[in-house]
């Protein structure tokens, strides 16, 4: 049987994987402290006695001067033992702590166990030289939300590590006494001591920081950024992150404030689609809850379909993803949503220009279970009705979207989600014609905590993304429907073996069925009603990786994703000569496999850590894509088509090797970011010149394929507190394709392709109640083809091309500015105002220039601008209590 | 389905505030093409080949004919020449264009050849033209044809646009993919997207169909000849797929001819 052979392949990749990842233990262990001297000190002065070991040992101390000039005394007789049990029995009941600090050992003053009384028993020294697990959850102290990625550090040591998606931590430590801090974007930062001689569980509630622009001088070094992980190329906002950023309409939206970082790019003037790395929109897997969005725009792309109200934490990686990952060639877009406050009931809310937004949360049950509501709608339509063409008059044009969540927290081990979102747009004209579209997910999900090392989640994901089209006149209609339904199920592990590796592994199934088109008419049109055969695909994933922690300085990322795409009968698969045409066909019968595609994707990252504050990383990432947006459009349309990988589409595959400098400046107050880039990728898709895209036709009849390849060098600086905050980020990169048949087989440059890319974000916080905010962006305009000649033709003008691409539009610039007004502020309830304006100095940006005779004088052919969007203000109302 | 798709364009841009300009733009320098656009219809002695050679951007919109070309069609065997009538117009009264019948086109420009073949359809009859009060509006009136699609033969449709007896550009390109053997009524577009006001509809105002039986090679150039300059939503432009060999642009076509008027009431 072909599929028995399919599972079996998988599992002997599956039980290779987990070979390869064999946990290396101790293989570095050339610290200080496993210095075997042998020593006796009787009551000696902390400087005398240090002074002392580092003579006998030759490992040097580092400590300040209140260590130097301390008064205690050491007393410890050893005999051929570890430095560290040496230390650990001399500073028993002291108000001392060591901690290696690269070859040499750090003491310092712990005033947390001065006051221990001196008699305790001396620690047992085999209890002494273990180690011991110290794992929990971060969440906020105010609404109960999880955080991801809050940093915990061990003072003194090199030890941190961050909270998972789901705020989960696990750190195992030597035995020992330690004072731990734990930071997140927007807290005050949190410490405490802790005594690990056993594994520990410690839940720990970070508090806002309400005041965090007042106060800067004290939470400068709250959010340092950790250099020592390999993971490259990732951009993590959280929504307060980008409330103060201007965009248009005032309509928050996180995909905008993306598109301001390096290597991300816009897909055109107002749009929330975006590009990565010279990727296309498509290339991008954008996830909410676990669940793939195919279409994740509203309004023609002019709005996302994220309701920032309703979100966490976004995360992008542009490189270096990790193996959990999968299914997009360019990036993968990690979009969670709130859980709900789980401390007390709460509504907020907003009125802008053009929508409309509610959010209703609060605990089901005080600090076991929650849920959140958030919903949007847009009242443009409103405006329509007052133009005075009757057809804009009657129209429609809405979209509305809502998130649901739900948790409980079942036991100190247990945690339960449900989640959905449902989101539609809807265009139509007099109830003749019409055009809606939507998406809807739903995602239940189940953390587990084994133990104190052993996280899981498990995920069972609905998803679905349809539009139809329609048209009724009174003799006649005409509709089209089309649909992606994925049903996928993820077990995501994540296991913190040791100190020095952390695993994850795991495996991903999705059943796709893809209905391409069904025509529905009726009446005298002539239109006959049919369907385009489904197409049914299952697409199976195991991966396993592991970070491994060499040394204080150097760590690895290592893993293998193993994809299998099967496409499944039942269906018609064609064969086609190099015109396109049908040669052959073969049906499938319902079950049976028609192909399956494998693919090994390796993901590889290293991280050198020059200092505590720099480190050097480097990366290579293969991905693999099955199912692909035929699109030739720069926006989003929500008729782009998508189809699965057949007998003759292959799966897409990247390749991108980057390298990466890493530097936390001026007292962590800013980061310097520097990646450069090289992507090949494969199998890419476009139209044929002259394509049908509305044809009943095998849609491989329209297609030719080819390559493409990006590079590039991308700069951030961040600055991260103070008054002033902000980010400039520059971006010079090349993207090409290179598809048979078009452009005369030579490269070209893909539309996308700007040279040069300059964001500058800055928030100004000016007084209380005033903040002010900033954008300027700059860059290189499209590539795109110009004529290089007309002719006369059927007694009109037509235009002729060579190249394809092979000219610029101008160049983009835009400032915008924002300023927001706090109304009220109390306990309960808190209200602000938000100005906008967009293109503040109106330039006029190329939306598109198209060509054509002079209206004026039709012996004579101009180009001509289409420019949108200058001066456009807005003012949005919102209000929390 | 494009009337939907040009409905979506309207709402973009009545809801956008967006404004049109002409602008300046450096051109690369005009890459000389020869233009054929050739025509033999059912109607007796009409058989008609323009030859011209592109312009640059910035010249004007006449014409620009070659003369001295040799330019011959093919019959059942027979060759005939086409004598120039006008600076790069060429046409003979020798050839009664039969449905069914192949004609091949020869064109020798300085000894450069160019040749195409194009095969006349039969006639599909074009049954009517009307329009319902319903469907006028100044800027835009949307009259309907009717025709009745033979089932046994693939076939192919291209209706030209006539206001006042003056020839519009836009045109309709049909096939019956997804109406064999029907009858089938659909709406032609005529429209104002000019801010002329003058070129307004108005009562008394004559429109044409012209509809042409085209076999498949021609109503592909057409199709193509209809996205040829891109999509207002980024689609590349791209030269038509032309039924011409040798490099030229154009095209060639037999095709039959039926033409039906309506006056606006």
């Amino acid at each position: 049987m072909k599929r028995n052979g399919q599972v079996r392949f998988l599992t002997c990749i599956a039980i290779v994987l987990l070979l390869l990842l064999i946990v290396q233990t101790h293989a570095w262990a050339q610290d200080p402290l496993a210095k075997r001297i042998t020593i006796t000190l009787k009551n000696e002065p902390l400087k005398t006695a240090l002074d002392k070991i580092t003579n006998i040992s030759g490992i040097k101390f580092t400590y300040n001067e209140q260590v130097a000039s301390s008064t205690v005394k050491l007393r410890v007789s050893a005999k051929d033992s570890p430095l560290s049990t040496v230390l650990n029995d001399a500073f028993t009941g002291q108000p001392l702590q060591f901690s290696p600090l690269g070859a040499e050992i750090f003491i310092r003053f712990d005033p947390a166990k001065e006051k221990k009384p001196e008699a305790e028993p001396a620690a047992n020294p085999a209890a002494s030289q273990g180690k011991r697990t110290l794992s929990g959850t971060i969440k906020y102290a105010s609404t109960g939300e999880t955080i991801i990625a809050a940093t915990l550090r061990v003072a003194g040591t090199n030890y941190a590590t961050s909270s998972n998606e789901y705020g989960f931590y696990s750190i195992t430590l030597p035995v020992g006494t330690y004072s731990i801090s734990v930071n997140a974007v927007g807290t005050k930062s949190y410490k405490t001591t802790i005594d690990l001689n056993k594994n520990t569980s410690l839940n720990i509630a970070l508090h806002d920081d309400l005041n965090e622009l007042e106060t800067v001088t004290i939470t400068g070094n709250n959010d340092r950024r950790r250099v020592d992980n390999p993971q490259m190329g990732m951009e993590r906002l959280s929504i307060s992150e980008t409330k103060n950023v201007p965009v248009l309409l005032g309509e928050r939206d996180l995909i905008k404030t993306l598109q301001l970082l390096p290597g991300v790019k816009t897909s055109g003037e107002g749009s929330g689609g975006f590009f990565v790395r010279g990727g296309s929109a498509d290339q991008n897997m954008i996830l909410l809850d676990e669940a793939p969005v195919y279409n994740a725009s509203h309004l023609l792309g002019f709005f996302s379909t994220f309701n920032s109200d309703a979100i966490k934490n976004v995360t992008l990686y542009k490189s270096g993803m990790p193996a959990q990952y999968g299914g997009g060639l360019s990036s993968v877009l990690d979009v969670k949503m709130n859980d709900g406050n789980n401390q007390k009931f709460g509504v907020s809310g907003g009125v802008g220009l053009i929508a409309a937004r509610i959010n209703v949360e609060g605990p089901i049950q005080k600090e076991k279970s929650s849920f959140l509501i958030s919903a949007r709608r847009t009242y443009a339509d409103l405006f329509l009705k007052l133009s005075s063409d009757s057809n804009v008059k009657n129209s429609e044009l809405y979209f509305y979207d809502v998130n649901l969540k739900a948790n409980y927290i079942l036991g100190n081990k247990d945690r339960l989600f449900i989640s959905g979102y449902f989101g539609k747009d809807v265009l139509g004209a007099d109830n003749v014609a019409g055009i809606n579209w939507g998406n809807a997910t739903a995602t239940l999900r189940w953390n587990h905590v084994f133990s104190s090392k052993l996280f899981s989640n498990t995920s069972a994901i609905f998803s679905n993304y349809n539009y139809k089209i329609k048209s009724i006149d009174d003799e006649s209609s005409l509709s089209l429907f089309s649909q992606i339904r994925d049903w996928n199920f993820k077990q995501d592990m994540q296991w913190y073996a040791n100190d020095k590796n952390t695993l994850s592994f795991g495996l991903n199934s999705i059943y796709h069925t893809i209905k391409p088109g069904e025509v529905q008419a009726t009446g005298n049109s002539g239109l006959l009603s049919q369907e385009l055969q489904n197409r049914y695909s299952l697409e199976n994933a195991v991966y396993a990786s592991n970070t491994w922690k060499a040394s204080n300085t150097l760590s690895f990322t290592y893993g293998l994703r193993v994809s299998a795409f099967s496409i499944l009968g039942k269906g018609d698969y064609y064969t086609f000569d190099p015109e396109g045409n049908v040669t052959g066909t073969t049906s499938y019968e319902s079950g049976e496999i028609v192909k399956t595609y494998v693919n090994l994707e390796p993901r590889i990252a290293a991280a050198i850590q020059l200092n505590n504050s720099t480190s050097i990383k480097a990366s290579y990432v293969r991905n693999a894509q099955n199912l692909h947006l035929i699109s030739n459009s720069n926006s989003s349309s929500p008729t782009d088509r998508w189809v699965a990988s057949t007998n003759v589409i292959k799966p897409e595959l990247s390749d991108q090797v980057s390298l990466g400098y890493y530097k936390n400046l001026g007292n962590d107050n800013y980061e310097l970011t520097v990646e450069t880039y090289y992507k090949t990728l494969q199998n890419q898709i476009d139209y044929r010149n002259g394509a049908n895209i509305y044809t009943n036709q095998p849609i491989e009849t329209q297609l030719l394929y080819g390559k493409g390849r990006a590079y590039g060098a991308e700069f951030l600086l961040k600055k991260k507190n103070g008054k002033l905050t902000g980010w400039i980020a520059y971006t010079i990169s090349k993207t090409e394709r290179k598809i048979d048949g078009i452009n005369s087989n030579n490269w070209y440059n893909a539309r996308q392709d700007r040279t040069h890319d300059i964001s500058l974000v800055t928030m100004y916080q000016l007084s209380k109640k005033w903040s002010l905010s900033a954008n300027w962006v700059f860059s290189t305009g499209n590539a795109v083809t110009f004529p290089n000649g007309k002719y006369k033709l059927l007694g009109h003008s037509y235009f002729y091309f060579s190249d394809r691409n092979a000219d610029r539009m101008p160049s983009y610039h835009r400032l915008d500015l924002g300023a927001t007004r706090l109304l009220k502020q109390t306990k309960k309830y808190s209200s602000e105002l938000s100005f906008s304006l967009y293109n503040a100095y109106g330039r006029e940006n190329a939306y598109r220039i198209t060509f054509r005779d002079k209206e004026t004088d039709p012996n004579r052919t101009e180009a001509v601008r289409t420019t949108l969007f200058r001066f456009v203000p807005s003012i949005s109302y919102n209000f929390k209590f | 389905m494009k009337t939907i798709l040009r409905f979506i364009l309207l709402l973009m841009v009545s809801v956008q505030w967006s404004c049109e300009k002409a602008i300046d733009l450096k051109f690369k320098n005009n890459e000389l093409k020869y233009v054929i656009e050739g025509i033999i219809t059912n109607e007796p002695g009409t058989c008609k080949v323009y030859i011209s050679e592109t312009k640059a951007f910035g010249d004007d919109n006449v014409f620009n004919g070659i003369s001295g070309a040799s330019v011959k069609i093919e019959t059942k065997g027979n060759t005939i020449v086409l004598t120039e009538a006008g600076k790069g117009i060429y046409e003979t009264a020798a050839i009664n264009g039969t449905p069914g019948e192949t004609y091949n086109l020869t064109v020798n420009i300085n000894g450069e050849l160019f040749k195409a073949s194009s095969t006349m359809p039969q006639v599909v009859p074009f049954m009517d033209f009307t329009l319902k009060p319903k469907d006028f509006d100044t800027t835009r009136v949307t009259p309907m044809v009717k025709f009745k699609d033979p089932l046994e033969t693939k076939n192919y449709y291209w209706f030209q646009q006539l206001v006042n007896d003056k020839i519009q550009k836009h045109y309709e390109v049909m096939n019956d993919e997804f109406t064999p053997g029907q009858e089938v009524n659909d709406y032609l577009v005529f429209e104002n997207d000019t801010k002329n006001k003058a070129l307004n509809f108005k009562k008394g105002d004559k429109l044409t169909a012209i509809m042409h039986c085209v076999d498949p090679a021609v109503y592909t150039y057409l199709f193509s000849l209809f996205g040829a300059n891109g999509s207002d939503n980024g689609a590349a432009p791209s030269n038509p797929l032309t039924n011409i060999s040798g490099g030229a642009l154009g095209f060639f076509s037999a095709h039959t001819v039926q033409e039906k008027t309506l006056i606006i009431p």
